[in-house]
């Protein structure tokens, strides 16, 4: 029997507590370096929550819901992450010490109970490896889960087609590389999608809408952070569509699904576009023959889980 | 030569002992140099701090969300203070360092007004970790007023200048755009070759130089990589110690090295941006090694090298070979010399008096013009 829980608006409610008066005072009064971290509050919130429904197995999907819900030793215990929690504040714009610090002693401690850590992409495990060097063995407790696909509505796919996005972009898709393209690609740009939210910022406006019109290639951006490239799950969702996918040479893809993604980078976008639709018959191919399952991805993690 | 001109050069803050404040320091001596009344001003000491604890405070009070009351802006509430200081002074120009001193452009202020903006705070926040578009959104439309109150503007770099260009869409931004180098100062403290070679980093530890870079760097590093900055980096959630010697008053201590290091994050902003030690670098005969994405690195191939992780040891190494690091060194000082502020600030000091002259000209008539 498997329940999801701790949603996000858990997180969301325990940002704004960090600063109550109440937890205001509590750090003066124990004379700790650091507001409470958010995980901490949603932990407070929803472990009681969790113990009572006395579970096999906690599994926490993502780097947040990881820090939260580090449970008591009977119980087992798995990671699904994405990236590095740590990391990922560090990379904030400005970013105090002591929190750092605090999370990165959680992280390490998440990762060091976790019996499973399973991560989309091999690049994702190197980086946890290379981000806590103390931990023993974490090696041998990560395992690859790819995404799987859920089939979606199939679109035309033809060589002169036009170009399609997925909307609404957010921070991490870089709308501002996806504005630079848009206005180097010598065929319109359409998005599968809401246009997403109004933002003057952009150099150029989004996308218009493409409902029927055939597609030549999905197209997708990616900030290239350390982080954000490790994130390919954009490419997946195109290649649910049948649609081959022109990526960032950067971004972090699983192998098995190489041969339907061409790559490019902003310097060289007209020529690498021109090298992908010189293969377009090939990349279309391998799109069509890319198309697997949940259960077959799943079926390794649920073997090291014994579920 | 004309009139000096009374020139308030706005800084955030005074105190500051990062690489920020050096182009403003500069700024003040050579137009002082050129015989001008140039001076940093700033807000006093603490009240950009209390402003901005006092905007999270409000916006957290009942009392304000009660009575329909906005929560405070600091950025406005220093600007309206900032505005009411130069306001009692008479100044032909203002040069405001920084988007947030730059703010006090959007109120009634004397003068020729210049923004120094080595920043684009709105990509900037487009580029941190977990940043909202909203939020990216409202940063732009701040930035946007100021640039438009501007009548200069000065981009640190030819690089951060095209990126501009081709990003930022302002109405007539590309007019006042002028591009002013960072620079140097002259020094007698110049590196030389050992046999023990030693790599210096010189700079910050905020996310844009990117300190998780700079760790693995450490670690991989086949000989050791000293660092040096304003504040002690927090380092204990890094996958390596830091070897941080201290904050040094001046840059003479550069010269005890062989090689400078430069860390930057990868973004599309960093990756247009100059960074002052590069420079400073130069100017103390250090070869350098750089990330291959910082794009002013490459205008420097006879004295900087690029890296990533996996080459930076074999770089490192093959830079301070005999015969191969003089060279490079040589290479160096000659850029450092061509490159000192009196040299990359010409056109500013060019800008400055051509358009005063000329906007003079237009408001009061000749009579009233530079004699």
């Amino acid at each position: 029997m498997a329940r999801r829980v701790i949603p996000g608006a858990e997180f969301a409610a325990a940002e704004k507590e960090r600063f109550a008066l109440r937890r205001r005072l509590a750090r003066r009064w124990t004379g700790a370096p650091a507001l409470p971290q958010t995980w901490e509050i949603v932990a407070e919130r929803v472990s009681p929550w969790v113990r009572g429904l006395k579970p096999d197995l906690v599994l926490a999907r993502g780097p947040r819901a990881a820090l939260a819900a580090l449970p008591g030793d009977k119980t087992r215990f798995a990671v699904d992450l994405e990236d590095v929690a740590t990391l990922r504040l560090a990379l904030r714009w400005y970013v105090d010490g002591p929190d750092l610090e605090a999370t990165s002693r959680r992280e390490a401690a998440v990762l060091e109970r976790a019996a499973v850590v399973a991560v989309p992409h091999e690049d994702v495990g190197q980086l946890l490896h290379e981000a806590f060097p103390s931990l023993a063995g974490i090696a041998d407790r990560v395992v690859v889960v790819p995404d799987g696909m859920t089939r979606g509505p199939q679109r035309a796919v033809a060589r002169d087609g036009a170009v399609v996005c997925l909307h609404p972009v957010t921070h991490g898709d870089d709308p501002l590389l996806l504005a630079a393209l848009q206005s180097r690609l010598e065929r319109p740009l359409r998005r599968i999608g809401s246009p997403g939210p109004q933002v003057s910022f952009l150099p150029s406006p989004p996308p218009e809408f493409g409902a029927d019109e055939a597609v030549s290639f999905g197209l997708v951006t990616r900030l290239a952070d350390r982080l954000s490239r490790l994130c390919g799950r954009r490419v997946v969702s195109l290649l649910e569509y049948g649609i081959p996918v022109l990526a960032p040479r950067w971004l972090a893809i699983d192998p098995a699904l190489e041969p339907a993604v061409a790559r490019y980078e902003e310097a060289s976008f007209e020529a690498d576009f021109a090298a992908a639709l010189a293969r377009f018959d090939a990349l279309r191919d391998a799109a069509e023959a890319a198309q697997r399952s949940w259960n077959s991805t799943l079926d390794r993690f649920l073997t090291r889980l014994g579920a | 030569m004309s009139r000096p001109l009374d020139i308030a050069i706005l800084e955030l803050s005074l105190e500051q002992r990062s690489g920020t404040a050096l182009p403003g320091l500069a700024m003040e001596r050579v137009l002082r140099e050129r015989g001008h009344r140039a001076r940093r001003v700033g807000p006093p000491a603490g009240l950009w701090e209390r402003l901005r604890a006092e905007e999270r405070r409000s916006a957290r009070s009942w009392l304000r969300r009660a009575t329909g009351r906005p929560p405070l802006d600091a950025l406005d509430a220093l600007a309206r203070h900032l505005a009411a200081m130069l306001r009692a002074e008479r100044l032909d120009v203002v040069i405001a360092r920084g988007i947030e001193v730059g703010c006090v452009f959007l109120h009634d202020v004397p003068g020729f007004k210049i923004l120094d903006w080595p920043n684009i705070q709105y990509v900037e926040a487009y580029s941190s970790s977990e940043s909202d578009l909203s939020r990216v959104d409202a940063l732009f439309r701040r930035e946007r007023a100021v640039l438009e109150a501007s009548d200069l503007v000065i981009s640190p770099g030819q690089h951060l200048t095209r990126f501009t260009e081709a990003t930022v869409r302002v109405d007539g931004l590309v007019d006042k755009l002028v591009t002013v180098a960072l620079g140097c100062e002259p020094t007698s403290h110049t590196a030389h070759f050992s046999a023990a070679p030693r790599m210096v980093y010189a700079g910050s530890y905020y996310p844009i130089q990117d300190p998780y870079l700079l760790s693995r760097l450490t670690a991989l590093a086949p000989f050791p990589m000293d660092c040096y900055g304003p504040q002690q980096p927090p380092d204990a959630h890094l996958p390596g110690r830091l070897n941080y010697r201290g904050f040094a008053p001046d840059s003479a201590f550069l010269a005890n090295y062989q090689v400078g290091v430069i860390t930057l994050s990868r973004d599309r902003l960093r990756e247009a941006s100059p960074a002052t030690k590069l420079a400073y670098y130069f100017a103390h005969g250090l070869p350098v090694l750089f990330p291959w994405w910082m794009k002013e690195g490459h205008d420097f191939p006879a004295c900087a090298v690029p890296y990533d992780e996996a080459t930076f040891a074999a770089r490192a190494l093959s830079l301070v070979r005999p015969g191969c690091w003089e060279e490079m060194s040589r290479s160096a000082l000659q850029v450092g010399l061509n490159c000192t502020w009196e040299k990359t600030l010409t056109p500013l000091v060019s800008a400055l008096e051509l358009r005063l002259h000329a906007n003079i000209i237009e408001n009061h008539g000749e009579d009233q013009t530079l004699s």
